[in-house]
């Protein structure tokens, strides 16, 4: 795992990646404290620009990403690493957080801003630093989506295209379930649809028949249970699942300086959920 | 130190392996012999664990590659098709990244790493980027990582592919002196490739074994020990009439080479002694010129062709 963390870490420094990452926050994020924290001299550094950052992170995070597992298949390298004694995990996480690493470098190099301000006038710093504690674990659980995507594909553009896609519509998902109905019955329908779709997947991996009808029908009947014996539970469940789903929500409480230990649960046990999927996502490649 | 038990692989509907099965011994150095697409990369891609089989089994030095692959994979170097470099690394930097990944001791490592430089003979290429490589040296790189962690066996897929012939030379020699020390698995779809360094042979097409064993054992199993190409000097109808009243003869054919010589392509009859020596003086008796006369051995590059070029009539 040491290996290819430090070989990931010097590899963003090998290539432009690293620098051109490092710039395009940094720069991003100097553009949104010169404005709020400098001409119009405001202090809350958490609210204005790190409340900001999901903007920034759209790009930034898929840079860090992109290459991260789909350049090791187009090289032909991932030979290398697969057939070393070297767990599938430990690449991954290896991987992870060497990507992480660079992250938190250059959340200490924005860190000087508000350092500056506070030269000039008074810091909250337990708001400042909850922010900072809410921009590290929003970048965390996107490094590890990003990393996921990049487990999928050979093409880093197109890795980098997903990603974008994927956090663009993260960001968005508030507002589209607005244009939804929020009643039970179509709650219901959708939870449905997704479980028919699970059980066709299951089929195309498995092609096995009773495997699938086990883990078509379950579902379907206990969500038809649910429905006949508690309807209510149902009421607006898409907006809720959403919203659960979206990491969006939990950092705007950050970003107003309300720290949540479960949150940050939250954020953890979604990092390591996507980095497991990724995991199996390679493993099952040598079973295709 | 290796066996390999009824490997299958499907991709899909499509079959790339039907049941192949092998066994190596220690110290060997074993060819994977055949056509292109007949399964040799995949083979080998499932003996180091990159793809599992279908179904099958894999023995590296006792232990299962899939049930137990830390154990298997440590015993393994492998050089796959297309080596397996980072081009944006130095040439040491990325052989003590790989040392580094094959959980080489760090006490060890920079002995290792100067080890295989010496035994590649990269010592002039330490410090370049691999991107800047000829095809040549990248191969000894790929090469020298495979060497890497100190496996008893060694997998070579095609190592000599696209090298030119003097580098060809010097990658045999590295591989027979590697022999000493290693198990080795060469694949190749070149015959004189493998006929000049292994020790045996398994020769693959379709996804099936087709024939197996040393390389004199096949020459032997397949060749035809009673043929005789003899090149003869005179009029057509003496000729006809000295072979026709040969008796060790007991099928022939005639074919004409210009210039008043004949080929006299002749099967023998069953007989353990070389009877060359009788027929010049038959010859000879009839007053007819033996220019030329030998046994037709077929060479491995006939078995070969016989056995691959075999199975394509049929289909």
């Amino acid at each position: 795992m040491a290996a290819i963390y430090l070989k990931e870490l010097k590899g963003y420094f090998h290539s432009m990646t690293g620098y051109v990452y490092l710039s395009f926050f940094t720069v991003a994020i100097a553009i949104y404290y010169v404005y709020y924290c400098v001409i119009n001299a405001m202090t809350n550094f958490a609210t204005y620009v790190l409340g900001n950052v999901t903007i920034i992170f759209l790009i930034a995070i898929p840079i860090l990403t992109m290459r991260l597992v789909s350049e090791e298949k187009k090289q032909r390298t991932d030979q290398l690493l697969f057939t070393a004694p070297v767990r599938t995990w430990e690449i991954v996480v290896g991987k992870y957080l060497a990507a992480l690493t660079l992250f938190l470098i250059s959340l200490l190099v924005i860190g000087l801003f508000p350092i500056f301000t506070s030269m000039f006038g008074t810091v909250n710093w337990p708001m400042t630093l909850t922010g900072f504690l809410g921009t590290f674990l929003l970048g965390a659980g996107l490094i590890a989506i990003g990393l996921l995507i990049s487990c999928t594909t050979e093409h880093q553009m197109i890795a980098a295209v997903l990603s974008f896609a994927l956090f663009l519509l993260m960001f968005m998902m508030p507002y589209i379930t607005e244009m939804f109905p929020s009643n039970g019955i179509f709650t219901m329908i959708l939870l449905l649809i997704a479980a028919i779709l699970l059980a066709w997947m299951f089929y195309a991996e498995t092609k096995d028949r009773i495997i699938t009808a086990i883990s078509g029908i379950v579902p379907i009947v206990a969500i038809i249970v649910a429905y006949i014996v508690k309807s209510d539970l149902f009421d607006n469940g898409l907006a809720n699942i959403i919203s659960w789903l979206s990491l969006m929500d939990r950092f705007n409480n950050f970003m107003n300086g309300i720290l949540n230990a479960s949150s940050v649960v939250y954020y953890c046990s979604f990092v390591v959920v996507s980095l497991f999927i990724g995991t199996q996502i390679l493993e099952h490649r040598r079973w295709k | 130190m290796i066996q390999v038990t009824n490997l299958v692989k499907q991709y899909g509907n499509k079959t790339a392996l039907q049941g192949i099965h092998f066994t190596v011994e220690k110290g060997q150095i074993m060819g994977l012999l055949g056509p292109n697409g007949a399964g040799k990369s995949t083979t080998m891609n499932i003996m180091t664990g990159y793809l599992s089989a279908t179904s099958g089994e894999v023995k590296i030095g006792g232990y299962d590659i899939l049930t137990e692959p830390m154990k298997a994979k440590k015993l393994i170097g492998y050089l796959p098709e297309i080596p397996p470099l980072y081009l944006d690394m130095k040439v040491k930097e990325y052989l003590n990244f790989v040392a580094q990944l094959k959980k080489v001791k760090k006490k060890d490592r920079k002995t290792q790493v100067e080890e295989v430089i010496r035994m590649t003979e990269l010592e002039e290429y330490e410090n370049r980027l691999i991107k800047f490589l000829s095809k040549g040296y990248k191969q000894r790189v790929g090469l020298a990582q495979a060497l890497l962690g100190e496996p008893e066996l060694l997998i070579l897929d095609e190592p000599t592919v696209g090298l030119d012939p003097k580098q060809i030379i010097n990658m045999r020699k590295l591989i027979k002196e590697l022999a000493k020390t290693h198990t080795i698995i060469i694949s190749s779809h070149i015959l004189s490739e493998i006929s000049a360094v292994c020790d045996s042979v398994i020769i693959i097409d379709r996804g099936t074994v087709i024939a197996q064993g040393t390389t004199e054992e096949l020459e032997a199993k397949f060749g035809d020990k009673n043929a005789l190409d003899i090149i003869v000097k005179g009029e057509r109808e003496a000729i006809e009439a000295a072979v026709s009243e040969c008796s060790y003869f007991s099928a022939y054919e005639l074919e004409e080479s210009g210039d008043e010589q004949w080929i006299i392509k002749a099967e023998i009859s069953e007989t353990e002694e070389d009877i060359r020596d009788q027929l010049f003086f038959y010859f000879a008796e009839k007053k007819i010129p033996i220019l030329n006369m030998e046994h037709k051995t077929k060479s491995l590059e006939d078995v070969f062709l016989q056995l691959t070029g075999k199975e394509n009539e049929v289909k």
